[in-house]
């Protein structure tokens, strides 16, 4: 936190206000898991501060930072550590069965919907989050986009 | 907003935490590995260098020591091809890349791939400006290396190849194609890229590299690898949303370069 100015600390709390929750709501989606989003998204806006103005674009490289760190969380606990969300309401049991249709999917397929379909992140984002080529990005939307519209047409028959 | 996301925004009935109180007093550990902003020129230097040196190295071995590039300016244009996407999303059934041509100028676009069911991208100029090489990757078309010509007909396929193929580049005489792919991977279980070579008239394949590391972006000695006129693919695009990414410029010092391609015909 040193190193960050007055400045950058405004700035980058100016995007947490503006996109931390549709960041937090992507991580969610991706894990199914909210203490990894929470982990996820507070370590890498913590990451974005400690580098101050050394980041040009700052959002891009929150998003990807924290989709990388809710990767490499998953990949710790063996996939298969999954914390389902405790339901209380309607909403909560929507999104909670969104999570299970998600899950049906593979991990790059996942995170590549997720990130281009639900938060607009560009190819060449998801690219670079997943460490693959924009082709390959492309081609696992291509995959994952048919997949889940398939479990969501069997689901709701 | 279409079904598909709709439907993810349902995700949202979860309630988020407030966690900028926990952002400014958390200590951070050590930042996932990547090359920071700071470190970036050196990276790009190193990798400019590299690069180079493969492309004089590759020169030589296609026995082309003795000529000597021509600076971009002084080579007169030919047309650029390029891959755009055709629609602003990937969740509308039929959007995909295709290859695009136009004139230096920007004029005269023209569309070469139609294809519905496939993704084709990475245009790469013939030396003598009558071929395109490109990737062509997805579910229901067989995916690998295709080549057509400068007007986008006679597409056929070079090799076949299912890993997600890309930077293909002509050798100076026009009889094969560099690229870059994880075809190696079930052999050696290692998941890494390496450069590949096909003769074009006879479909036959050979591993340039081995080494477990990712070997990217071939150069043949002729397109100059990636140019300095490959922007940076931006979501700013016009209003049709159509993105321009991965332009290839076929008359960048082409070492024999016989000479431009005729204007296109839209």
């Amino acid at each position: 936190m040193d190193t960050a100015s007055t400045s950058t600390v405004n700035a980058i709390e100016s995007i947490y206000r503006e996109e931390g929750r549709r960041l937090w709501w992507a991580i969610v989606a991706y894990a199914g898991d909210r203490e990894v989003a929470s982990d996820a998204v507070a370590e890498a806006f913590a990451q974005a501060l400690a580098r101050g103005d050394a980041l040009v674009d700052p959002l891009a490289w929150i998003w990807r930072v924290a989709f990388r760190l809710a990767a490499g969380e998953l990949k710790r606990r063996g996939q298969t550590d999954h914390r389902l969300p405790e339901v209380a309401s309607p909403d909560e049991q929507r999104a909670t069965e969104l999570v299970a249709l998600l899950r049906l999917l593979p991990g790059k397929q996942r995170a590549a919907i997720v990130l281009h379909c639900y938060a607009d992140r560009p190819v060449r984002e998801v690219a670079l989050a997943l460490g693959v080529s924009p082709a390959t990005a492309r081609v696992q939307l291509h995959r994952g986009r048919r997949r889940l519209m398939r479990l969501l047409e069997d689901r709701d028959g | 907003m279409n079904d598909l996301k709709r439907r993810l925004r349902d995700i949202e009935g979860f309630a988020p935490p407030d966690l900028w109180e926990e952002i400014t007093s958390t200590r951070t550990r050590p930042a996932p590995a990547e090359p920071g902003p700071a470190r970036k020129p050196l990276v790009v230097a190193i990798a400019l260098l590299i690069g180079l040196a493969g492309v004089v190295l590759v020169v030589r071995a296609f026995g082309g020591a003795d000529e000597t590039p021509q600076p971009a300016a002084t080579v007169e244009n030919g047309p650029i091809a390029f891959m755009s996407e055709v629609s602003s999303d990937l969740y509308v059934e039929g959007a995909q890349t295709e290859i695009f041509a136009m004139n230096p100028d920007g004029t005269e676009r023209v569309r070469l791939t139609h294809d519905p069911e496939a993704f084709d991208e990475d245009p790469a100029w013939s030396p003598d400006g009558t071929q395109i090489a490109f990737v062509k990757v997805g579910d229901l078309t067989a995916p690998g290396i295709y080549a057509m010509n400068a007007d986008g007909s006679g597409s056929r396929q070079i090799v076949e190849d299912p890993t997600g193929p890309r930077s293909p580049s002509w050798s100076p005489d026009g009889t094969r194609i560099v690229f870059e792919s994880g075809l190696g991977e079930e052999e050696t279980g290692s998941g890494d890229r390496d450069i590949y070579a096909v003769e074009i008239a006879t479909g036959e394949l050979t591993r340039l590299t081995t080494d477990p590391a990712r070997d990217e972006y071939p150069a043949d000695g002729c397109s100059q690898g990636r140019s300095a006129n490959q922007q940076e693919p931006t979501d700013d695009g016009p209003a049709d949303r159509q993105h321009q990414e991965y332009p290839e410029r076929r008359d960048l010092g082409c070492p024999p370069c016989p000479g431009p391609a005729p204007p296109l015909r839209p």
